[in-house]
């Protein structure tokens, strides 16, 4: 069967036809080739595949892509423009929020929703609105540190 | 994972058409429980009918009685962020802040909470002790029915083929209640409660008039303790809350799991039923 869905993804329209039982996240990486975002367990719990759809972060690992159709949709490849990182992405280098890395573009993807919605966020709502990214490498200090520190700079 | 048609209707009658045919099918609403049944091949469809397009579903109004009413589709976030809501009773806001994570309540609907009809549902035991009624809709009618009536079993509600749980009422007389929900549960976010209580009191000049409790994954279903709420009636709350504790362990039907055991998550529905009262006083 199949159907055809249009969306746009990091500012640039794209049509793609795909099965109704296929998953975002696995179009996202495979058909489109952003392997950037990562799928990490598949089941909606560790927010390695956090995308931000119509302006809010979203788990790509829970939505069939069909339910992209009309999307506006922005992954970690967005974040960047013409090879510069964005002073969110820069201020995880400079403080050293980064490890292995894996749990990063999930990150910096819930971190990018938070601060569209809220300019200086405490420590405690980063938190909050990173609950559902976990990172096993760095015990999160210097990830709030440094949505904390990009926010100031916004 | 299993195959099916995928139909994305643009009304609530088109939803109900689509559901009305011979094959099986299966509703989408945030996706959050039925994606992960699909990657674990425990869902059976041969259509999925998505309501990502029913805007009648996704309104939050205030009815000219007062009564709140939330449209099935609405997300946990978009309840939570609802000044409707806060205004009527900032539990239902406290309540939805404990599901999941924030990227799991952008998606999640308060209708998907209550029909996945998990024991352990969030949503559920602040919903029945503020009085909530649920607005079935199918071709022929539409009807309301008490939360209390609405769920069946684990995973399971009264909804027959070709019924849609349509809104969530909550009656105006609830602003009149003190309310609180408690969970308890191994981490602080994204996790399923090992025990959860709702309470809603009625106080005037220090007295409970009137006392509603639920307890959440202590039974096959979220329940009122009706037992225990008759203790309270005309004390004062604080009298009498080891007796009151105890009453609520006697109601509840805890199994042991990966989570808890049985004797454990009893002596916890004491001590949150407790601590929720003492909270509102």
């Amino acid at each position: 069967m199949g159907k055809k869905i249009q969306f746009y993804i990091n500012n640039e329209e794209r049509e793609i036809f795909v099965q109704e039982n296929q998953i975002l996240l696995d179009v996202i990486r495979n058909d489109l080739g952003l392997t950037a975002t990562k799928d990490g367990c598949g089941n909606g719990e560790c927010g390695a595949c956090t995308i931000i759809m119509d302006g809010k972060a979203v788990k790509s690992c829970l939505i069939l892509a069909v339910e992209a159709d009309g999307c506006t949709i922005q992954t970690v490849e967005g974040l960047s423009e013409d090879g510069k990182l964005n002073p969110l992405q820069e201020a995880f280098l400079e403080i050293g929020a980064i490890q292995c890395g894996f749990c990063t573009p999930g990150m910096l993807m819930s971190a990018t929703a938070l601060l569209n919605d809220k300019k200086e966020p405490s420590a405690e709502e980063i938190k909050d609105a990173l609950a559902g990214n976990i990172c096993r490498c760095t015990g999160y200090s210097k990830i709030v540190e440094a949505i904390q520190s990009a926010g100031k700079q916004a | 994972m299993i195959n099916f048609e995928y139909h994305s209707p643009k009304t609530v009658d088109d939803a109900l058409n689509q559901l009305g045919t011979q094959e099986k099918a299966a509703i989408l609403a945030g996706g959050t429980d039925l994606i992960v049944q699909l990657k674990e091949n425990k869902a059976c469809f041969e259509k999925l009918v998505s309501f990502r397009y029913l805007q009648e579903l996704k309104k939050i109004t205030v009815e000219p009685n007062g009564d709140l009413r939330i449209g099935a589709m609405v997300t946990i976030s978009d309840v939570i962020n609802s000044p409707l809501v806060t205004e009527f009773s900032i539990s239902i806001k406290e309540a939805l802040s404990t599901i999941g994570s924030s990227q799991i309540r952008n998606i999640a609907t308060i209708g998907g909470n209550l029909c996945n009809a998990s024991p352990a549902a969030d949503s559920a035991p602040i919903l029945l002790v503020l009085g909530s009624l649920v607005e079935i809709t199918s071709k022929s009618e539409t009807r309301l029915i008490p939360l209390k009536d609405f769920f069946l079993g684990k995973g399971q509600t009264v909804l027959k083929d070709g019924e849609i749980l349509s809104a969530i009422v909550i009656p105006a007389e609830a602003r009149s209640y003190k309310s609180k929900y408690l969970k308890l549960g191994v981490r602080q976010s994204a996790d399923i409660a090992v025990v959860s209580v709702a309470i809603a009191l009625k106080i005037k000049d220090e007295i409970c008039t009137d006392a509603r409790i639920a307890l959440g994954s202590v039974s096959d279903k979220p329940i009122r303790a009706i037992e225990t709420e008759k203790l309270l009636q005309d004390i004062s709350p604080l009298d009498n809350l080891e007796q009151i504790g105890e009453s609520a362990k006697g109601e509840c039907t805890p199994i042991t799991d990966i989570r808890a055991t049985a004797n454990y998550r009893r002596e916890m529905v004491s001590v949150l039923v407790k601590r929720g009262i003492l909270s509102l006083c």
